[in-house]
C-alpha cells in the first residue's frame, strides 16, 4: 500500500482539528420536522391499533363465549363449583338471569349461521353421524334414568334438564333450517356441536348424581330406609 | 431496528424515534468527525456546514432503516461521504491529467510526512485545488479504491490516478515549503 496513505489512515482521527460553527445544530434541527409529533402521531397509530385489536378480540370472545360455550361452560361452571366444594351439593336453584341468558344464547347461536347457510352449497347428509351421536346420547339418557336417587328428586337437578331441554330446542332449530336450506357444512357443524354439548352435559349430570348418592350411602345408617327418585329427563 | 444493547446504540434507537434529545447527542458524538471529512472534501467552510447539515438531517430522517443501531458510525459517514461525493460532481469539471505528465510516486520516496504537524496537513489537504482534493481525500483518507473514485465521480481511472499523484505532488511540495519557512 501507498506509504503515505497507511500513515494518513493510521492517523486519520488526529486529523479532524476542526469543529462546525455552533449554529450547525440549531440549523438542522430548524429543517427538521418536529421529533414531538412525529413521536406522538406513532404513539397514537400503535394507541388506535391497538384499541382496534382489543375491541376485535373483545368482540369475538363475546361471541364465541356466548354464541357457542355458554351453555358447556355453564355446566363445567357449576360442576366447577360442586367439586371445590369438596363434593358439597349445591341446593340453591338456578338463578333467573342464568337461565334466561342460556335461553337467549342458543337462540342467538342459530341466527347467523342460518343467514350463512343461505350462500352455501349443501353437502350430503351424514347419517352415520346422525345416527352415532343419536345412539350414543341415547344411551347415556337410559343409564341416567336408571339411576336411583337416593337423597333428592329430580327437581334438584333441574338446572341439568332445562339445559337439556334447551339443547333440544336447539337441536331441533337446527334441523329445521336443514330442511329449510339443505345440510351446509355450518348447519352441520352446528348439529355436531347441539350433540356435543348434550353428551358434555349427560356426563356432568351423571358425575353430580354418582357424587349425591356417595355421600348419602357415606352417611346414612344401613337401617335407615330412603326415598328414591328418578331422574325426568 | 434491533433492540439497543448499550447506551450508544440506545441514543441512535431513540433518536429514530424522533427523539430531540437523542439526535442532539448522536450530533455530538460524531459531528466533527463527519465536519472533517465534509471540509476536506470541499476545503471550505461555508460548503462543509451545508453538507453536514444536510447530511444529519438525512440521516435523522431515514434512521428507521438502520437495521442495526450499532452500525450508526459507518452509515453516518457514508451518508456523508455521499453527500460530498454529490457536491464535486456538480461543482467541478474533471480534466485527466495523464498529458501532464505526474510520474507515480515510487516506494522509494523519503517519508516527508514524517513530523509534520497534523494541522498543517489538514490545512494543507484543504488548500488542495478542486478535483485533485477529492481524490487524495476519498483515496488516502476514505480508503476509496481507484476504481471505486472512478465510478462514484465518472470519472476515469487513470484521471483519478493521475489526480491523486498531483494533490501528492503539491501537498509535499507546499509541506515542505511551509515547514522551511517556520524553521
Amino acid at each position: 500500500m501507498d506509504k503515505l496513505k497507511e500513515y494518513l489512515l493510521r492517523h486519520k482521527t488526529d486529523l479532524d482539528v476542526e469543529s462546525p460553527a455552533g449554529e450547525t445544530w440549531e440549523n438542522i434541527v430548524s429543517k427538521m420536522p418536529d421529533g414531538s409529533s412525529r413521536t406522538g402521531s406513532w404513539r397514537r397509530v400503535v394507541l388506535y391499533a391497538a384499541a382496534a385489536c382489543v375491541i376485535g378480540l373483545a368482540g369475538a370472545g363475546v361471541w364465541l363465549a356466548v354464541g357457542y360455550k355458554k351453555p358447556a361452560a355453564d355446566v363445567a361452571k357449576h360442576t366447577d363449583m360442586a367439586k371445590h366444594d369438596g363434593g358439597a351439593v349445591i341446593r340453591e336453584p338456578m338463578p333467573e338471569k342464568e337461565k334466561v341468558d342460556s335461553t337467549i344464547t342458543m337462540g342467538e347461536k342459530i341466527k347467523p349461521a342460518r343467514r350463512r347457510a343461505r350462500s352455501q352449497k349443501p353437502v350430503a347428509i351424514p347419517d352415520e353421524i346422525d345416527r352415532s351421536y343419536s345412539s350414543l346420547i341415547d344411551h347415556q339418557l337410559r343409564k341416567l334414568r336408571a339411576i336411583p336417587l337416593y337423597a333428592e328428586n329430580s327437581q334438584y337437578f333441574s338446572f341439568y334438564i332445562e339445559q337439556f331441554k334447551q339443547m333440544d330446542r336447539d337441536e331441533r332449530q337446527v334441523r329445521n333450517d336443514i330442511k329449510v336450506y339443505g345440510l351446509t357444512s355450518e348447519l352441520l357443524e352446528q348439529l355436531i356441536n347441539v350433540y356435543q354439548q348434550k353428551l358434555t352435559l349427560l356426563k356432568n349430570l351423571q358425575t353430580e348424581v354418582n357424587k349425591m348418592n356417595n355421600k348419602v350411602r357415606e352417611r346414612r345408617s344401613p337401617t335407615e330406609k330412603t326415598e328414591v327418585h328418578y331422574l325426568n329427563i | 431496528m434491533q433492540p439497543p444493547s448499550n447506551i450508544q446504540e440506545l441514543t441512535v434507537f431513540r433518536a429514530g424515534q424522533g427523539d430531540r434529545g437523542a439526535q442532539a447527542d448522536l450530533y455530538r458524538y460524531y459531528g466533527n468527525a463527519m465536519y472533517n471529512i465534509c471540509i476536506r472534501m470541499t476545503g471550505n467552510a461555508t460548503d462543509a456546514q451545508d453538507l453536514l447539515q444536510d447530511a444529519f438531517i438525512d440521516a435523522f430522517r431515514h434512521l428507521g432503516q438502520l437495521k442495526q443501531p450499532g452500525a450508526f458510525a459507518g452509515w453516518m459517514r457514508r451518508i456523508v461521504i455521499n453527500k460530498c461525493i454529490q457536491h464535486s460532481k456538480n461543482n467541478i469539471r474533471w480534466t485527466s491529467l495523464d498529458e501532464d505528465g505526474v510520474a507515480p510516486t515510487g516506494e522509494s520516496e523519503p517519508a516527508w510526512w514524517l513530523n509534520v504537524p497534523f494541522q498543517l496537513v489538514q490545512e494543507e489537504i484543504k488548500n488542495l485545488p478542486d478535483g485533485c482534493r477529492e481524490i487524495f481525500v476519498l483515496y488516502a483518507l476514505e480508503d476509496f479504491g481507484h476504481k471505486d473514485i472512478a465510478r462514484n465521480l465518472d470519472i476515469s481511472e487513470s484521471t483519478s490516478k493521475s489526480q491523486y499523484q498531483r494533490a501528492r505532488k503539491l501537498l509535499r511540495e507546499r509541506i515542505i515549503q511551509k515547514t522551511r519557512l517556520n524553521g
